[in-house]
């Protein structure tokens, strides 16, 4: 019904009669509401007006041609009269003016046209052409139809009047409109300038305060940087310096306190840091230690409280102010020795293993190797120094060189961070222990009395002790029945007596060959029936029998004493005769442990004359080097670390046996190739494991694993310790890595020595202090004899040259 | 009889008789084109004089790539759009609720809608032809009304009926006839 409502009031709309206000609300409310409706009502009112102009077109053709026409030729008129509007208008008005002016001229012309055309055509109902010419005759009806028509046209002109002075209207009240909006946007616009220019000067103001700010933040950090830069300046000068003078050697190695040192100052230093010309280099403290190293590979180590200054531009020459320095001196050029100087004296090197202390009363110098000229600075007096000799410069005493007693020790009992006198008591207390100790064995073997016995040795048991003597009558008289003390028993005798014991050493040589396995290695051994058949040669000669060192408690006291002889345990007789070994059989399976004692054995056999099979030496050497295996995670390095498990099929190297292997390398390379070429040194097999035990280094746990027994960590410590002695001694190195492996290991020995003067891990396996007490007292006296040529292959080389 | 280019081409060159034919054959289909948008016949016809005289100053621009029909029914388009959004202000300044608010619907369906000039052309043309078809008193009602233009009044006298009857039929026979047109777009595809 409302949609009816609705409908009726369109209808009456569309029809052209007038609404009221409220019908007008009425409709427009429900057209708003309903916009499907209202489209509906507007398609109807769409087609209404399009019907009423199709109706229009005919009657209008003509007229509305004609207003066209006249619209056009007044065209040019109007665009000079609104030429004439526009220069008088200005601005934002331009356009709005040449509208209105247009829609004037638009208006006046259609006036005009509609006077000057009066229409004269007749509507023709129904259709859509053109009108003609009005008829000639006028009657009554034409009158009526051209007054009509005149109505019309006049309703028209009316309208169209209105039409023009409401359009002419709305331009005035638009043209007011823009030039109110036009005023509005001036006063905005100043205002937004007026805006503009106050935030502009809050701005600035603003601006300059942070400027004061950051002015007085740089004040501030100019003066700090100054303070650094003063602070700094020598360091500066440095980098400025190493820009253009070459380094001449770098920290090696730093531990402790370590400065490098200048006239003006010093600054901490660390490995890896390069010292210039001029520098020197300060350790403070007992325990802090330095190596540097020269491109050369010239090597000078630092002991503790040492002060070298102003290393020298030319060569490698530095002054000594303090302290006791070791060096390693590859051969310089015969015009530009290296050149070390003290307070006291000069000592002038081309080619030298040496070491050099000064105190404020004297100097003393050790040559290892090679030869130095030692010049006393009070009046010139020199001395040469040869390769086992030292000399002393001290008031009153005479400039000479003397030899050590023992060359080859000599290097191996001096270490300036190690306390010798605590050492040679924990020795004394640890020998006591044994004295009273059982002498247990493992694994069938029925005791250790020659690991007790070599013990005794190297601490420097004389012989005539009433428990040396028993302890080697209980060997020598033992049947040779196990590798470990087989290659125990070579050992002592070796280092007692290789000349009187010979034929024993031979003896345990051949059970040690026969019990090498086909592939190369060692189990516990069984008897071998060829002993008895070795010959038992006799000295062709009297020969040294050696001393035994004296007792400590005779000793000078003190770490480093310059009048002291330098300690050593014997002077070795020279062997005058060989003594070839042939294999008879093969051994069982065993063992890496085995395997390193059969090796130490075969040394010690090697050094008294016996000439071992090469192709045992050589098939036990094939057999560490098959057997290595690469360490967990591996490496990049030049070396990738790699050691060795207790048998073949262990996965994870662990320490005892890694060190222990490396030992056996280094004995085999040095049998089959000799002290000399030191090939060792080259052997990628060996430095893999050094490698590895760098990496690894514990003094104390059992590095690595697990292992066949386990985890090692806490299994075998003194038994790996000794290990890691032998290998730094037939190396020859203080350090493996960055670890001074003996002053490690001696620290942590002397701490764990118990009140009976025992050592003891109560190790779950091999559970007895008498082990772990021999194990720890060949450590700390660093018993392995080193592999060079001027130790036990002297007495060979000896022989050779009276036999051509 | 000269083509409608040739027209376009001598009106083009300044001949206001060639402009005359253009507005002749034209006249018609923007007319009606601007009446049913903007309802007001006066105002149509003087914007119909507008679009001419805009289409007259164009010509040059006038590519003859669409119809000549088309394109003045674009310049009418644009035209009668802002004429119907003057307006709409103008109303609604002048708070004519209703007529305000049609004028803005109008501006809105002539934006939307009456934008096709082909579109508007096939209906004007539809609407020619069903107009044709009607009969009898249909016929005759909206002869009488729209293109005689008697009043409601006069035509219901002439038939005996009542106003409102002839006013109610007026209504019917343009339903009619959108159906009409509507089937016959529908028939063209459109």
């Amino acid at each position: 019904m409302e949609s009816e409502r609705i409908r009726d009031l369109w209808a009456s709309l569309t029809a052209g009669d007038r609404l009221g206000d409220a019908e007008q609300r009425e409709l427009l409310e429900a057209l708003s509401a309903d916009p499907k409706l209202r489209a509906q009502l507007m398609d109807d009112q769409d087609l209404d007006s399009a019907l009423r102009a199709l109706g229009q077109g005919g009657h209008e053709a003509d007229s509305f041609l004609r207003d066209v026409t006249d619209r056009l030729a007044a065209e040019s008129t109007g665009d000079r009269f609104i030429h004439g509007v526009m220069t008088r208008v200005e601005g934002g008005r331009r356009r709005l003016a040449v509208w209105a002016a247009a829609c004037l001229l638009g208006g006046l012309a259609v006036v005009l046209a509609f006077v000057a055309f009066r229409p004269r055509s007749q509507p023709s109902v129904g259709t859509r052409e053109v009108s003609e010419a009005p008829p000639a005759s006028v009657d009554a009806e034409a009158l009526k139809s051209a007054r009509q028509d005149l109505a019309r046209r006049e309703e028209m002109l009316r309208r169209e009047a209105e039409r023009l002075a409401a359009e002419e209207q709305r331009a005035r009240e638009r043209l007011l409109e823009i030039e109110r909006e036009r005023e509005r946007l001036i006063q905005a616009q100043k205002t937004a300038e007026a805006r503009k220019q106050a935030e502009a000067l809050e701005e600035e103001r603003r601006e300059l305060a942070r400027l004061e700010a950051r002015r007085k933040e740089a004040e501030a950090e100019r003066a700090k940087a100054e303070a650094e830069k003063r602070k700094t300046e020598e360091e500066v000068v440095r980098a400025e310096a190493r820009k253009t003078v070459a380094a001449i050697a770098r920290l090696h190695a730093a531990e402790g306190e370590v400065y490098i040192v200048t006239d003006a100052d010093r600054k901490p230093a660390q490995a890896g840091d390069e010292l210039l010309p001029g520098e020197g280099l300060e350790t403070v403290g007992p325990w802090s230690v330095a190596t540097l190293a020269f491109a050369d590979r010239t090597r000078v180590q630092l002991w503790g409280d040492t002060g070298i200054r102003k290393l020298a531009e030319q060569g490698k020459s530095f002054r000594l102010a303090q302290g006791a320095v070791t060096a390693d001196v590859v051969k310089q050029p015969a015009h530009q020795p290296m050149v070390f100087s003290t307070a006291h004296g000069e000592a002038t090197v081309l080619a030298t293993s040496l070491t050099l202390v000064t105190s404020p009363s004297r100097m003393r110098l050790d040559v290892m190797e090679g030869k130095v000229r030692l010049t006393r600075r009070d009046d010139g007096k020199w001395v040469d120094v040869n390769r086992g000799h030292f000399a002393v410069v001290q008031p009153g005493v005479e400039l000479k060189a003397t030899p050590f007693q023992d060359p080859d020790k000599k290097s191996a009992q001096f270490h300036p961070r190690v306390s010798q006198k605590q050492v040679d008591e924990a020795v004394r207390r640890g020998v006591d222990f044994l004295r009273k100790a059982p002498s247990p064995g493992a694994n069938g073997i029925p005791n250790c009395d020659e690991l007790i016995l070599l013990t005794f040795i190297h601490a420097g048991v004389p012989e005539t002790d009433s428990k040396f003597q028993q302890l080697l009558q209980s060997v020598l008289s033992a049947p040779l029945a196990y590798t470990y003390s087989v290659s125990l028993q070579a050992m002592c005798l070796e280092e007692l007596h290789r000349v009187k014991y010979q034929a024993r050493i031979h003896q345990c040589a051949q059970f040690l060959v026969d019990n090498q396995t086909a592939d190369g290695y060692w189990s516990y051994g069984t008897p071998t029936e060829y002993e008895k058949t070795a010959p038992v040669p006799s000295p062709t000669r009297d020969v040294a029998t050696g001393t035994a060192r004296p007792p400590s408690s005779t000793r000078p006291k003190g770490a480093i004493d310059f009048e002291a002889p330098p300690p050593g345990p014997r002077t070795k007789p020279r062997v005058f005769q060989w003594i070839p070994v042939k294999k008879n059989r093969d051994g069982s399976p065993g063992d890496h442990s085995n395997s390193q004692y059969a090796a130490l054995g075969l040394r010690a056999c090697h050094d008294a004359g016996i000439v071992l099979p090469k192709e045992v030496i050589e098939l036990a050497r094939k057999w560490l080097r098959d057997s290595q295996r690469p360490d967990k995670g591996g490496a990049k390095d030049a070396y990738p670390a790699k050691g060795w498990t207790y048998r073949l099929g262990g996965e994870n190297p662990y320490g005892s046996m890694t060190a222990g292997a490396i030992g056996c390398m280094i004995i085999y390379d040095y049998i089959l190739d000799g002290a000399e070429r030191q090939t060792w040194k080259k052997d990628p097999v060996v430095q893999s494991g050094l490698a590895w035990l760098a990496k690894n280094f514990s003094v104390t746990e059992n590095p690595g694993g697990p292992g066949e027994h386990g985890d090692p960590k806490g299994l075998f410590i003194y038994y790996y310790l000794y290990a890691l002695e032998r290998v730094g001694m037939l190396y020859g190195t203080d350090l493996f890595g960055k670890h001074d492996w003996y002053f490690e290991g001696a620290k942590v020995l002397l701490k764990d020595q118990k009140p009976d003067g025992s050592w003891d891990k109560q190790d779950p396996l091999i559970g007895t202090p008498t082990y772990d007490t021999c194990f720890a007292i060949l450590f700390l006296k660093r018993a392995t004899r080193p592999v060079r040529p001027d130790v036990a292959s002297e007495d060979r080389l000896h022989k050779k040259g009276e036999d051509k | 009889m000269a083509s409608e280019e040739e027209l376009v081409e001598r009106a083009r060159g300044g001949s206001s008789e060639a402009f005359r034919e253009i507005v002749r054959l034209h006249q018609s289909r923007v007319r009606v084109y601007l009446a049913r948008c903007v309802r007001d016949l006066a105002a149509a016809d003087d914007l119909g004089q507008e679009v001419f005289l805009t289409a007259f100053r164009s010509l040059g621009t006038y590519a003859g790539n669409v119809p000549l029909s088309h394109w003045l029914i674009g310049i009418a388009r644009h035209r009668v759009l802002t004429h119907l959004r003057d307006e709409a202000r103008r109303r609604s300044r002048e708070a004519q609720g209703l007529w305000s608010a049609l004028t803005a619907w109008r501006a809105e369906r002539a934006g939307a809608g009456g934008a096709d000039p082909e579109r508007h052309e096939r209906e004007t043309k539809a609407l020619k032809s069903c107009m044709d078809a009607l009969e009898g008193d249909s016929a005759k009602i909206l002869n009488e009304y729209y293109f005689a233009r008697q009043t409601s009044a006069t035509i219901a006298r002439d038939l005996g009926r009542k106003e409102t009857a002839v006013r109610k039929a007026l209504e019917r026979i343009r339903t009619a006839l959108r159906r009409c047109i509507e089937q016959r777009m529908a028939a063209e595809g459109i």
